[in-house]
This record gives C-alpha cells, sequence and structure tokens, in this order.
C-alpha cells in the first residue's frame, strides 16, 4: 500500500506534467538526414506553413552552423515537452575543399564552403556541453561501425546526456537497421525515414519515454 | 609516407593536450602514427577539434581508428575493466593518419582496414 500510493500520486500529477524547456541537439555525421528529421519535427509542431525551416541538400556539410527552433511543444497524454531543437553540422574528422570541386564547384567557392564546414564542425563539437538530450541521426543504409559514431556516441554517455540513435533513410533498399542495433545494443534505435515521414511517431513515443 | 608506431609508455605519463599535440605533430608531417590503447572519448573529440582547426590546403584533417575489444557482453566488460585495472590502459591499437593519404578506414569489431588514396 505504501508502495503503491507514491505511485498512484504520480500518476495523477501526471496529467499535468510538463518537462521544462529542454535543449535537445539533432547530431550525427554528414549526410545522415539531420537537417530533414528536424523539418520534420518542426512542422509536426509549429505546421506545414511555419517559415522556421533548415536548409537541406544531397552536398555534405550544407549546415555549416549550429541553428534553432525554439519553444517547441510536444503533447501527448496530457504530458508536454518543452525543448529547443539544434540541427547541428555534420561531425567529421576531415573536410577537403577538393570534395566540394568534384561535386561541381567553382575551386574558391570549395574554399569558403570547407573553410565554413570546418568552423561548423567545431561548434558543433562546443556545442555537446550545452545539450540536454541527443538524437543521433545515422544513414542506416551505411556502415555504422565508424570511429566518427563511436567517438560521438562515447563522449555523450561520458558527459550524462541522455541519447536516441535514429536509423534514418529506412526507405532505401539497402537500409540495414539490424546492423545498427548490432553495433550499438545498450541503445534506444528508433527506425525512421524522415524523407518519407516514416517511423515519426514512433520516435515521439520514444521522446517522452527517454527525455521525459 | 612513414608508420610510426609508438608504445603506451611513449605517451602514457602525457598531459591529454601534450599527447594530442604530438599525435597530431606526427599525423600533420604526412606520417601515419599507431600506438597501444586508446584515447579517452573526450581527447578524441579534441584531436579531431585540434585536427580541423589545422586544415589548410595541404592538410584536410584525420582518418582515426581503434581495433579492440568491442565485446559488448557482461563478462568481456568485466575483463576489459580488470585489464584496465591492471594495465592502467585500454586494450587494442589506435591508428590515427593524414586523410590526404587516407581515403578511409574500415572498421569491424576484429579487423581495420586502411585504404589509400
Amino acid at each position: 500500500m505504501a508502495k503503491l500510493f507514491p505511485r498512484a500520486l504520480k500518476n495523477l500529477f501526471s496529467i499535468f506534467k510538463k518537462k521544462k524547456n529542454l535543449t535537445l541537439g539533432v547530431y550525427g555525421p554528414p549526410n545522415a538526414g539531420k537537417s530533414t528529421l528536424a523539418n520534420v519535427i518542426i512542422k509536426d509542431i509549429l505546421g506545414d506553413t511555419t517559415d522556421v525551416e533548415f536548409s537541406t541538400s544531397s552536398l555534405a556539410h550544407e549546415t555549416r552552423s549550429i541553428e534553432k527552433a525554439e519553444k517547441l511543444e510536444l503533447k501527448k497524454d496530457g504530458k508536454s515537452l518543452d525543448f529547443t531543437l539544434l540541427d547541428t553540422p555534420g561531425i567529421a574528422t576531415k573536410i577537403d575543399y577538393e570534395d566540394f570541386v568534384k561535386k561541381g564547384l567553382k575551386k574558391q567557392d570549395a574554399k569558403v564552403r570547407a573553410k565554413e564546414a570546418t568552423q561548423g564542425v567545431i561548434e558543433s563539437i562546443k556545442w555537446l556541453d550545452n545539450v540536454d538530450a541527443v538524437l543521433i541521426v545515422l544513414d542506416s543504409t551505411l556502415n555504422p561501425y565508424s570511429q566518427v559514431n563511436i567517438t560521438l556516441i562515447g563522449n555523450l554517455v561520458a558527459k550524462n546526456k541522455k541519447v536516441i540513435i535514429v536509423a534514418n533513410k529506412t526507405d532505401l533498399k539497402s537500409s540495414n537497421v539490424e546492423k545498427i542495433k548490432l553495433v550499438f545494443p545498450d541503445y534506444t534505435i528508433v527506425p525512421v525515414s524522415a524523407q518519407k515521414r516514416k517511423g515519426i511517431d514512433e520516435l515521439y513515443e520514444k521522446l517522452f519515454e527517454e527525455f521525459f | 609516407m612513414g608508420v610510426q608506431v609508438l608504445s603506451y609508455g611513449a605517451i602514457k605519463d602525457m598531459e591529454s593536450e601534450e599527447r594530442i599535440k604530438k599525435i597530431l605533430s606526427i599525423v600533420k608531417k604526412g606520417d601515419i602514427v599507431m600506438f597501444e590503447g586508446k584515447l579517452h572519448a573526450d581527447e578524441e573529440l579534441q584531436l579531431t577539434t585540434k585536427a580541423l582547426e589545422s586544415v589548410s590546403g595541404k592538410f584536410s584533417g584525420i582518418e582515426i581508428a581503434h581495433l579492440g575489444d568491442e565485446s559488448k557482453n557482461f563478462v568481456s566488460r568485466l575483463k576489459q575493466h580488470v585489464v584496465k585495472l591492471l594495465n592502467g590502459h585500454a586494450p587494442g591499437i589506435t591508428v590515427v593518419g593524414p586523410s590526404k593519404l587516407i581515403k578511409d578506414i574500415k572498421m569491424d569489431p576484429n579487423n581495420l582496414e586502411i585504404l589509400f588514396k
């Protein structure tokens, strides 16, 4: 009885439960679909007509500085999760302007883009201290066993940050979510196609379970 | 291109900053460095940051990989913990090289494959 009462009381209060502003970072390697996912979340909350939209591109390092969407509120079963969403430049250990030249940019433009991208990654790493929770977005068509992914997740764990791994691009034939589960067995992994808006509701469920 | 192999003893007593500086100085010269054990997760991010701060036309950053016993079951973790306590460092080997030279390091828990450009 003694144990039951506090739980009942807790459930009663949970009807009015509201989590105060959480800073939720969207992190991961370049081109994993971080901005696409962030845009889906923003549109779900603010509506299709919102002006808040992060830039996306098939060219790597499209996001070259931290971008914020503030005062977002997700509601579910009488609970509400207030958060600021951070879209971050993809974490990489190398940036070569020649890679942008190969993608069709002029040499001078490629150098500027590489410099901005480099500063973006550094900024992204510095912001790891300022987030409360993180969505690690991985491209599920690629091998998840990379040092960048391991280092990023290792750092978040060391800093006691809450982490959900989002296995993105599940609409593609070569998607392999099982491999991500194999490499990161201790983490909550949510299969998603941000492009097709699949698995997003399941992601929201996990957001409440893990971050509320 | 050269490969420098460092023993754990060569870097164990260094401060983080000094260790990172040493690794980066070798890689910036165009060599690959291999050493016993692994950097702390925070040191790996510091190394990445320092490497990116050094990016220029000639240096475009690093490739880094660690090969160790990444087994996730409880017994293996316990063994790793005991080894770490006894030896003072994590088992395995770490490879760091310049990305101008290394195209990719393909990793799996039992193998590292270094692909050159």
